[in-house]
C-alpha cells in the first residue's frame, strides 16, 4: 500500500494547518511526524483518514483519490485527540462494539490486543473509572487491534509510564513483522519517534520536511 | 446493507436504549400529565352520561387548538399539553446525533466507511425514536386509563368536541394515533438537521418557533397543522386532509433526509 500527498493544502480562517504537502508513505515503514502543539500534525493526520478536506491537492492511496473513490481509507485504525468511549461500558465492551462494525476479528485478538498493552480483558470497571493512561491504551488498541493497514496514532505516549511505552513499542514491532502496515505516529518528542520510526518528518506551520534520522 | 443494519443496532442502542433515564422521565411526565387529566375531566364525562377513557386522555394530549382569526380579539394561550408533547419528542431525537458524531464519530466512520451511512442511520434512529416516544404516550394513557378503572377503548364521542364526532370511530383512532406520528417525522429531520449544520440548542429554538406558529397560525403548508386534532372537524374533507397531512410530512422527510446527507456529507471532524 502506498499514500500520496500532492500538493496538500488546507486553511482554517487566516492560517494553513497543512501547508502544500508533498510525502508519500509506503506499507512496511513507521513514520514520525515530529512537531510542536499547534504544528499541523494532528490536521495532517486527520486529512489522511478523511475526516477533512483538503482545500488544494490531493491524497492517493494506491490509485485510488481520497475524497472521490472513496471517503475514507480502506483499512485504517486510528488513535486522535478524543477516542470517544461509551464511559458506561467496560473496556472489552466497547472495543467489540467498534469491532463488530467491520466483523473482521473475535474476541480472542481483542483480548490479546489488551494484554499486550497491559489492559485487563475481563475487568468489570468502567471506562468513566479508568485513568487518563488507561484510556489511552484503549484508545491505542481500538487503533491496532483490527490490523489495518494505516495505523494512526497521534501522540499516543500521552499519559503513558515507561513500561507501557516499552509495551506500546514491542506491540508496534510485532504489529510491523506480521501485516506490514504503514505507520504514522505524530509526537512532538524528537527522541521518542527516533526509537521506533523508521523516517521522521518535521512539522512546522503546516509545513513538511525530511529530518536527517 | 450491512453496514447499515451495524449502525442502526449501535444507534438504537445508544440514542434509544443507553438513554432510559430520559426515557424514563418521558414515562413519569405523561403518567402525571395523563392522571391530571384524568382527574380534571372526569365531571365532564360523567355529565356526558359515560367514563373518561384511554383514548380520551390520548385526544385532550392531541388536543391543541382551533385557529385564531387574526381580528378577532381572543387571548393567545398556547396549548400546553400539545406543546409538552411536540417540545418531548424535539428533546429526545435533536441532541442524539450531534452529540454521537462528535463524540464517537471518527472511531465509526473510519469503520464504516460512509458518511452516507451515518447519517441514513440516524433518519431512521429518528423514525425510531418517535414510534417509541409515542408509544410511551400511548402507554400512558392505557396505563393511567387502566388505574382509574375506565378502561382504553374507543368512543364515537370524544370528549373534546362535537366536531370530532362527526368522524368515524377509525377515522378518529387513525388521527389520534398514526397523524402526529407522521407528522412529527419532518420536523425531527428539521430540528436534527439544524443541529448537525449548526448546533442543538438553535435547533431546539427553531423548532419550538415552528412549533407555535403551526399553533398560532393556518399554515397548510406546515406538518404540525395536520397533528393538531381540534382542527379535524369537518368528515366531508378527511380524506383530503389525510393525504395533505401525509403529502406534506413525506415531502418535508424526503427534502431534509437529502439536505442532511448534503452536510453530512461535507462535514468535518476535529475533536
Amino acid at each position: 500500500m502506498q499514500i500520496r500527498l500532492e500538493d496538500a493544502s488546507r486553511t482554517m480562517g487566516n492560517e494553513k494547518v497543512i501547508d502544500n504537502v508533498n510525502i508519500t508513505f509506503e506499507s512496511g515503514h513507521i513514520y514520525g511526524l515530529q512537531g510542536k502543539n499547534g504544528s499541523g500534525k494532528t490536521m495532517l493526520m486527520r486529512a489522511i483518514c478523511g475526516l477533512i478536506h483538503l482545500d488544494q491537492g490531493e491524497i492517493w492511496l494506491d490509485d485510488k483519490l481520497l475524497g472521490k473513490d472513496m471517503e475514507f481509507p480502506e483499512s485504517v485504525g486510528a488513535l486522535l485527540e478524543n477516542p470517544g468511549f461509551m464511559e458506561n461500558d467496560t473496556a472489552m465492551r466497547n472495543l467489540k462494539i467498534l469491532a463488530e462494525i467491520k466483523n473482521t476479528i473475535g474476541e480472542e485478538d481483542i483480548k490479546n490486543t489488551m494484554e499486550a498493552l497491559g489492559l485487563e480483558p475481563y475487568s468489570k470497571k468502567k471506562v468513566k473509572k479508568y485513568s487518563l493512561g488507561m484510556k489511552q491504551k484503549l484508545g491505542i488498541i481500538a487503533a491496532v487491534m483490527e490490523h489495518p493497514k494505516l495505523i494512526i496514532l497521534d501522540e499516543p505516549t500521552n499519559a503513558l509510564d515507561t513500561q507501557s511505552i516499552e509495551k506500546l513499542n514491542l506491540l508496534l514491532q510485532k504489529e510491523m513483522k506480521e501485516y506490514q502496515p504503514i505507520i504514522i505516529i505524530a509526537s512532538h518528542d524528537r527522541e521518542e519517534l527516533s526509537i521506533l520510526c523508521d523516517t521522521i518528518y518535521k512539522v512546522e506551520n503546516g509545513r513538511v520536511t525530511l529530518e536527517v534520522k | 446493507m450491512k453496514e447499515m443494519v451495524k449502525q442502526l443496532k449501535y444507534d438504537f442502542r445508544m440514542g434509544t436504549i443507553k438513554r432510559w433515564k430520559f426515557h424514563m422521565m418521558v414515562v413519569i411526565s405523561f403518567l402525571l400529565f395523563c392522571s391530571i387529566l384524568a382527574a380534571n375531566h372526569k365531571g365532564i364525562a360523567q355529565s356526558a352520561g359515560r367514563t373518561i377513557t384511554g383514548i380520551d386522555l390520548l385526544a385532550y394530549l392531541m388536543q391543541g387548538q382551533k385557529i385564531l382569526p387574526l381580528e378577532k380579539n381572543d387571548m393567545f394561550n398556547m396549548p400546553f399539553y400539545w406543546f409538552v408533547l411536540q417540545i418531548g419528542y424535539l428533546v429526545s431525537i435533536i441532541f442524539f446525533p450531534r452529540k454521537d458524531f462528535e463524540i464517537h464519530g471518527y472511531q465509526h466512520l473510519i469503520r464504516m466507511k460512509s458518511r452516507g451511512i451515518w447519517w441514513s442511520s440516524k433518519c431512521v434512529w429518528c423514525i425510531f425514536e418517535l414510534l417509541f416516544y409515542y408509544g410511551i404516550v400511548v402507554t400512558s394513557a392505557w396505563l393511567v386509563s387502566g388505574v382509574i378503572g375506565e378502561g382504553f377503548y374507543t368512543t364515537k364521542y370524544l370528549l373534546i368536541g362535537e366536531n370530532l364526532s362527526m368522524l368515524s370511530e377509525t377515522q378518529q383512532l387513525f388521527i389520534i394515533l398514526v397523524i402526529p406520528i407522521v407528522t412529527s417525522i419532518p420536523i425531527a429531520l428539521f430540528g436534527t438537521v439544524i443541529s448537525m449544520k449548526y448546533n442543538e440548542m438553535l435547533a431546539m429554538m427553531l423548532c419550538m418557533t415552528v412549533v407555535v406558529a403551526e399553533v398560532y397560525w393556518y399554515l397548510p403548508f406546515l406538518p404540525g397543522e395536520y397533528a393538531i386534532l381540534c382542527r379535524w372537524c369537518d368528515s366531508s374533507q378527511y380524506l383530503m386532509r389525510v393525504a395533505v397531512g401525509i403529502g406534506i410530512s413525506l415531502a418535508w422527510s424526503l427534502f431534509f433526509i437529502w439536505y442532511g446527507k448534503k452536510i453530512v456529507k461535507k462535514m468535518e471532524l476535529f475533536s
